[in-house]
């Protein structure tokens, strides 16, 4: 098992987890290159950047008794946006179907709901 | 059909972050190709070393759908350009859904987004479409909501809503 290519480093702090759900923190990175061009003078993370931080959250929880990819995003909601230095917290819920691992997302700011995420994962092949 | 300098005039994304290489088909209000190369010097790869197997190179899907939404908003903002958010609107995904991801992507891939305007409504707009390559589906796009706000509602003491109200 070796680090897959990602568009940001590991960066969520795992407050607690079980078989079925997780909770954790992540302070975006005001230093990340992304808010360099996204946009000039008006940085906002990128909405899939907050999918990643939801499988880095599974990743975490699951601790590599599952190494989760993503194989589809069914519905996502971007309800308001994110900023450099926002506090998130991640809530995530999960079932397995199979090999099949289906989970409900919510991230939150300080100000409130920033994105509601259905996103379905499949196991990474070696 | 056209490259970088004239993407640029259009869409407020800039480096690191503006994932698309050139448009090669455009019928303004109703559909776009665009295409982008995917390569191993792009930030993305740089924690990975000499340890890492071929299936770590896979491209984040994340990004294949970051890079077609920008196609989206392309299309979406042609007749409207909007290359800087500080004088003009910001273009947000509000939602998106029903989105899959097929065959692994790998640098020395070539993207080819196809991007179609399914409805315009007000400053949202809903598209859909697919990424190829060559002849795989790497991600289809079911529904991709976009809506355009004014950058003085966004600002993070005043939050606002960017999911559009089409549902």
């Amino acid at each position: 098992m070796t680090l897959r290519c990602a568009p940001l480093a590991d960066q969520v702090e795992l407050v607690e987890a079980d078989e079925t759900s997780a909770v954790a923190t992540a302070k975006v990175d005001p230093g990340d290159p992304v808010f360099a061009g996204h946009f000039p003078g008006f940085p906002l993370l990128p909405g899939v950047y907050l999918v990643e931080l939801v499988g880095q959250t599974v990743r975490a929880a699951l601790r590599g008794s599952y190494r989760p990819e993503l194989a589809a995003m069914d519905r996502c909601r971007f309800l308001s946006p994110v900023a450099p230095g926002d506090e998130l917290r991640i809530e995530v819920a999960f079932t397995f179907t199979g090999p099949e691992l289906r989970c409900t997302a919510t991230v939150n700011t300080d100000r409130g709901r920033a994105a509601e995420l259905r996103l379905r994962y499949r196991p990474e092949e070696d | 059909m056209f490259g970088v300098a004239e993407i640029r005039k259009v869409v407020p994304h800039r480096y690191p972050i503006l994932l698309l290489d050139r448009v090669v088909e455009l019928v303004p209000g109703e559909r776009l190709t665009a295409v982008k190369a995917v390569s191993c010097t792009e930030s993305c790869y740089q924690w990975l070393g000499d340890e890492s197997a071929d299936r770590d190179y896979a491209y984040p899907a994340t990004l294949i759908v970051e890079s077609w939404a920008q196609a989206g908003v392309l299309l979406a903002t042609w007749e409207k350009p909007n290359p800087d958010v500080l004088v003009g609107m910001v273009g947000l995904a509000g939602a998106i859904n029903n989105v899959s991801f097929g065959a692994p992507v790998y640098p020395g891939d070539v993207l080819e987004h196809r991007v179609r305007l399914v409805k315009l409504v007000g400053d949202t707009v809903i598209l859909e479409g697919e990424t190829v390559v060559g002849d795989r589906t790497v991600l289809q796009v079911g529904q991709f909501v976009e809506a355009q706000r004014p950058v003085s509602a966004l600002r993070p003491a005043q939050p606002a809503a960017v999911a559009g109200g089409v549902r």
